[in-house]
């Protein structure tokens, strides 16, 4: 009884705390639906008259829309890539022993400690000599490269779990490894390819280093870089900045609503070890 | 004997795929910047690199702002990883004791991840920067007004506030992380520890702090490498300016400044190498975790 009682201070302690953390959200979306000029004369209070034409503007006039194509374009091309390359090699993890097998599987993980800003140039050098800088496919290229660390990571773990009975029945039966792959293990799997491709996505939507360095022209930008344009468009005009960073938020936070349980479990599965 | 042959080769065709691509964009970066490192090269294609042995390292070390990004990275690591994971710790506890509004709780402190890294720094450099910002009124409102400071151009604070940023937004997922590494520890362990009288804050430290060491440590790694390779929040904080400012200097930015900004590209790798041996010992750490497995 004790305990029920202590459930119930820190609770409302941390459920004020929560808010207050929040608060720059609130801010930035009540900045963005005001004036220009009650930026200044009223910064705090809820607008007097509730701007919406900000959305359209920034929307319209600041090549915001075809980043955010570009960036939906990306992310998609990400997500395909990285779940499809990355199954392929956790399929060959957890059910084939092989010649090398713990070194291969080694080289992937390290690089979920790899310093990639210290390797920024090279990339750069490299995309330049395939002729890839301005094109989306070098940024896809490379948010794969992110990502497939940590995809391998969870999806050999998660394969390991399917029982060898299936595979066996399924060799006897006369099918081929790759039948095997799409016709018993992706329908058991698909939860898990859900959880990596929602991490993959906000990892990609959110990536900006190499989308800042590899795409310099404004036409081929993605959202994060994009919003760098927005600023400098905009200068003082905090409004539209913050329409703008609201409509970047959009897409992340209706993923984020749909697959919220799917992302907590992912990273409890994947970061167990 | 053929399909013994094919038996071999198929674990291998089917990890091709991510192999090429892991190792052409991870592997070749790794030489072509190890081997660049010394060279003397403004990286345009045309111009030919000049090999100059070791003089890159000895340059970028007396480097005039060296010594100040690697102060700053240091920082950078320090604070992040004792306040995130600090706070992980406590919240995942509180989460998991199920205090009222657990739910909400971690939802909300999970929410400022999902928010593009660009946003949240527009979004605080208003609040922290702007004249007559949420940070500056709030301490006048307080009456603290002589605690006022610029904010983001004066060298000892500028760091501190790009941490608080750093921290809002990445906190949250050490939570989530901490919070289900407590949820999986068995309840009967609680419950016969309850039974010998043991109370809340020694079921915590006797049970739970052990049972989740790994997932502390496993934390503690992904926030430590995530700083010292620092790069996208003081970037975007000193406003994408093209010349970086001191205060906001971080290895990785330097490596930025020297390679895309004064196209010293051998001296730029030379950094890049110092901060690779940081990760080294991290690339360690997780290899040994997986063979343990």
């Amino acid at each position: 009884m004790k305990e029920d009682f202590l459930r119930k201070i820190v609770g409302f302690i941390l459920i004020i705390f929560s808010i207050i953390y929040l608060i720059p959200v609130f801010y930035a979306i009540n900045l963005s639906l005001k004036s220009m000029n009650e930026l200044y004369t009223n910064p705090f209070g809820l607008p007097s008259q509730i701007e919406w034409e900000n959305y359209p503007e920034v929307w319209r006039n600041s090549g915001l829309d075809s980043a955010f194509c570009n960036s939906l374009i990306v992310a998609t091309a990400t997500i395909i890539l990285t779940l499809t390359v990355c199954s392929l090699a956790a399929y060959s993890f957890s059910t084939f022993q092989f010649k090398g097998r713990r070194a291969i599987f080694l080289s992937f993980i390290i690089g979920l400690a790899l310093p990639w800003p210290a390797f920024l140039f090279a990339i750069f050098s490299i995309m330049r000599s395939l002729n890839l800088i301005n094109n989306l496919i070098s940024v896809i290229l490379m948010h794969t490269a992110l990502n497939i660390p940590f995809s391998i990571l969870v999806l050999t773990g998660f394969f390991a779990t399917i029982p060898k009975d299936y595979i066996d029945a399924a060799r006897i039966d006369g099918a081929s490894e790759l039948t095997i792959l799409l016709k018993v293990f992706l329908p058991l799997t698909i939860p898990i390819m859900v959880t990596v491709a929602t991490l993959v996505f906000s990892n990609s939507w959110n990536e900006f280093m190499f989308a800042l360095v590899l795409l310099q022209r404004r036409e081929v930008r993605t959202i994060p870089v994009a919003l760098l344009d927005v600023q400098m468009q905009y200068q003082v005009k905090t409004n539209y900045l913050m329409a703008a960073s609201v409509i970047a938020t959009i897409i992340p936070l209706i993923i984020f609503t749909l697959f919220y349980r799917r992302i907590v479990e992912g990273l409890t599965v994947g970061l167990k070890g | 004997m053929r399909s013994m042959n094919k038996k071999v080769i198929v674990p291998y065709i089917f990890l091709l795929p991510a192999l090429f691509l892991w190792y052409f964009l991870s592997l070749y970066p790794i030489i072509i910047s190890f081997y660049y490192s010394f060279f003397e090269w403004d990286g345009f294609p045309g111009h030919t690199p000049v090999f100059v042995g070791l003089a890159n390292y000895i340059d970028s070390v007396h480097d005039i702002f060296f010594i100040s990004a690697l102060q700053n990275t240091f920082i950078w690591a320090f604070f992040c990883v004792v306040v995130a994971v600090g706070a992980a710790i406590v919240l995942g506890a509180a989460i998991n004791f199920k205090v009222v509004g657990h739910k909400f709780i971690r939802v909300a402190l999970f929410l400022p991840w999902m928010i593009p890294v660009s946003s949240s720094c527009f979004i605080w450099r208003y609040i922290i920067y702007s004249p007559g910002g949420l940070l500056d009124t709030f301490l006048k409102t307080l009456g603290l007004d002589y605690l006022k400071r610029g904010w983001l151009s004066e060298m000892d604070i500028a760091i501190y506030m790009m941490i608080v940023v750093a921290l809002w937004v990445g906190t949250g997922i050490q939570v989530l992380i901490l919070s289900s590494a407590m949820g999986n520890v068995s309840p009967e362990l609680y419950d016969s520890a309850k039974v010998d009288g043991a109370n809340l804050i020694q079921r915590f430290a006797n049970i739970t702090l052990p049972l989740i060491s790994s997932a502390i440590m496993m934390s503690i790694s992904l926030v430590l490498c995530g700083a010292l390779t620092m790069f996208t929040y003081p970037y975007l904080l000193s406003a994408g300016a093209t010349a970086v400012r001191a205060q906001f200097l971080t290895l990785a930015l330097l490596v930025y400044q020297q390679s895309f900004l004064n196209f010293k590209i051998g001296k730029g790798f030379a950094t890049a190498w110092l901060m690779i041996l940081l990760e080294v010992g991290l690339a360690y750490y997780y290899i040994r975790r997986v063979t343990e497995r």
